[in-house]
């Protein structure tokens, strides 16, 4: 049986996952920014 | 009743796997962070032993140790493996181990990612490296891969990008990681303005880190493309611009130089108060000014780019742009002598390094104004005399850090105390010879001597042989380094739990050496406890 978290990481397992979503978003979002709209131009 | 509750909860944490599992599969922030400071450590070496292949060589005028190809390849890995696989690793390390225990957090809040973020780097590395024994060798274009250069070599480019976008990935993990932490797991009571100054720095480090490496991966993957699939982004002839790979380059490059120096002044602004006894002067100051420095980082770009060619304006606000970071860094260096004014000053081994850093870095920083002035920069630029000012940052800078941090810290991490004595003679041995290592390439600069060549004109041969003298010195003499961490890690005069006496924080109130797991019940965190509020005695 999985053992159960600690009521503090419970609490802040929200946030934490929110927190590293929205950083991962960024940092694809800068990513395809640079190579994204370079290809787009390339083939435009 | 909390408390209680996590307490049995956590009681599955004593089942701890032993051997290589334990190293292998774990998500301790601790052995982790032990796992991080090793590889760094294993790199620096590495990363060492390839200077010293550049000094031996131009020790004298003439080809006589190396070819020219393999001199290249040399510079290049050195950079690449200092850069990626020694300073940043050693801060990542220094964070695994130490922010949870200044906030006051169990663990760091995504620990198998953390664990991920770790074992990415020994196969990235083994890859780059590995590209030294192929057909064509390893990448020879300098760090900065510019093209064509870097697009005229063999296929092994591919190999060399492969593993820059692992070092990224796992870079941008532990980015996201410290983040996360920070910003959700911080102790009751810890608020963002009672946070030490390592844990800030490292905060805005991480989001430097967030915003540039995807760009760095932008970059490399257009490289890429254009190496083996036949786009031209770069190639002037296919319609590209080779000097757009640059601006890309750089604009990762520059707050990349902030990423490896960011984390420095925090841990300088850790160990400074401990040991003048004082709380550190201007504290929020200090946030505002590393915030600057990071925002400034963006906008400074092209001073790496000032004979490429660009418009007077440019020039100008790039100049400018890059002198107005003096202000914030003069403000922090002026906080750091503030906190030492009339202070009760001792000079164990991290005091030592913590105030070589604070003027030898001085130096660099100094050198660095130089640099930014445009006509000036036409003379200066790709001679020694840039090597020597970003050495003077990132050696006596970075380095000298990351070797205050280990000794201050190691007490609380392996429970000895580590022979002060050969603390103080690792202290001056490396402070004596980086100076005669790296001062006299100023001169060679000045004198005209171009950086990245394997021979030189004879006029340049005293400087160089005194500055190849100081870094074997210097070299070897870390040998001493590993040998006083091994001792201590054998062995030694137990250490308290607050090591330091004027020591404040929350991790000198957990045991030495501090247990697997800490914080599983949070500290209250009061102005007393808080490292550097005001109101400390």
């Amino acid at each position: 049986m999985a053992k159960p978290k600690t009521r503090r990481h419970q609490e802040r397992r929200g946030g934490i996952i929110r927190t590293a979503l929205i950083l991962a978003a960024i940092v694809l979002f800068i990513y395809l920014f640079f190579v994204g709209r370079a290809v787009f131009n390339y083939f435009a | 009743m909390a408390n209680a509750t996590t307490a049995h909860h956590d009681d599955h944490h004593d089942h701890h796997p032993t051997g290589l599992a334990r190293w292998l599969f774990s998500t301790n922030h601790k052995e982790l962070g032990t796992l991080y400071l090793i590889f760094s450590l294993a790199m620096f070496l590495v990363g060492g032993a390839m200077a010293l292949v550049i000094r031996a060589e131009l020790f004298a005028p003439g080809l006589q140790l190396v070819n020219p190809e393999f001199f290249n390849q040399m510079t290049t890995m050195h950079a690449l493996v200092m850069i990626f696989g020694a300073v940043m690793p050693a801060f990542v390390g220094l964070a695994n181990w130490m922010v949870p225990l200044m906030i006051g957090a169990p663990d760091m809040a995504l620990p198998r990612m953390n664990n991920w973020s770790f074992w990415i780097l020994p196969f990235a590395f083994t890859l780059l490296l590995s590209t030294l024994f192929m057909p064509s060798g390893g990448p020879s274009a300098g760090w900065t891969l510019y093209p064509p250069l870097s697009l005229q070599g063999g296929n092994s480019l591919a190999f060399v990008i492969l593993a820059i976008h692992l070092m990224g990935i796992s870079s941008i993990m532990g980015a996201i990681n410290i983040i996360a932490t920070i910003l959700n797991m911080r102790a009751p009571g810890m608020t963002l303005l009672r946070m030490p100054l390592f844990v800030w720095t490292w905060l805005i480090t991480a989001f430097l880190l967030i915003a540039v490496m995807p760009v760095l991966a932008g970059a490399v993957t257009m490289l890429l493309t254009d190496r083996f699939f036949g786009t031209s982004f770069f190639n002037a002839a296919g319609g590209g611009d080779p000097v757009l790979y640059q601006h890309i380059f750089w604009f990762f490059g520059h707050p990349e130089v902030y990423i490896l120096i960011l984390p420095a002044f925090g841990i300088v602004s850790e160990i400074i108060p401990t040991f003048a006894r004082k709380p550190l002067f201007g504290y929020t100051s200090m946030v505002y000014a590393t915030a600057s420095i990071a925002f400034l980082s963006f906008i400074v770009w092209a001073h790496h780019m000032f004979t490429v060619g660009m418009p007077l304006g440019a020039m100008l606000f790039f100049m400018y742009a890059t002198m107005v970071i003096a202000v914030p860094t003069g403000v922090k260096i002026f906080n750091w002598i503030a906190t030492m004014w009339r202070g009760s000053m001792t000079f164990e081994t991290p005091m030592l390094f913590a105030l070589g850093f604070v003027v030898l870095f001085t130096i660099g920083g100094l050198s660095g104004l130089m640099l930014a002035i445009v006509p000036a920069n036409f003379q200066y630029h790709d001679t020694y005399f840039v090597v020597a000012h970003f050495h003077y940052v990132l050696v006596t800078g970075a380095v000298y850090a990351i070797m205050a941090a280990v000794y201050y810290w190691l007490p609380k991490w392996t429970g000895h105390m580590y022979d002060e004595k050969l603390g103080k003679i690792h202290f001056w041995w490396s402070t004596i010879w980086v100076n005669v290592l790296f001062f006299p390439q100023h001169y060679l600069g000045l004198a005209g001597m171009p950086r990245r060549i394997p021979d030189y004109a004879v006029q340049f041969a005293e400087f160089n042989m005194i500055s190849s003298i100081g870094g074997f010195m210097y070299g070897f003499g870390q040998l001493l380094f590993a040998y006083i961490i091994w001792k201590c890690v054998r062995g030694g005069e137990k250490a308290t739990a607050q090591v330091w006496e004027g020591a404040r924080g929350l991790e000198w109130t957990v045991p030495s050496p501090a247990p697997l797991h800490t914080f599983d019940t949070p500290p209250l965190v009061d102005d007393k406890v808080a490292v550097h509020a005001d109101r400390l005695t």
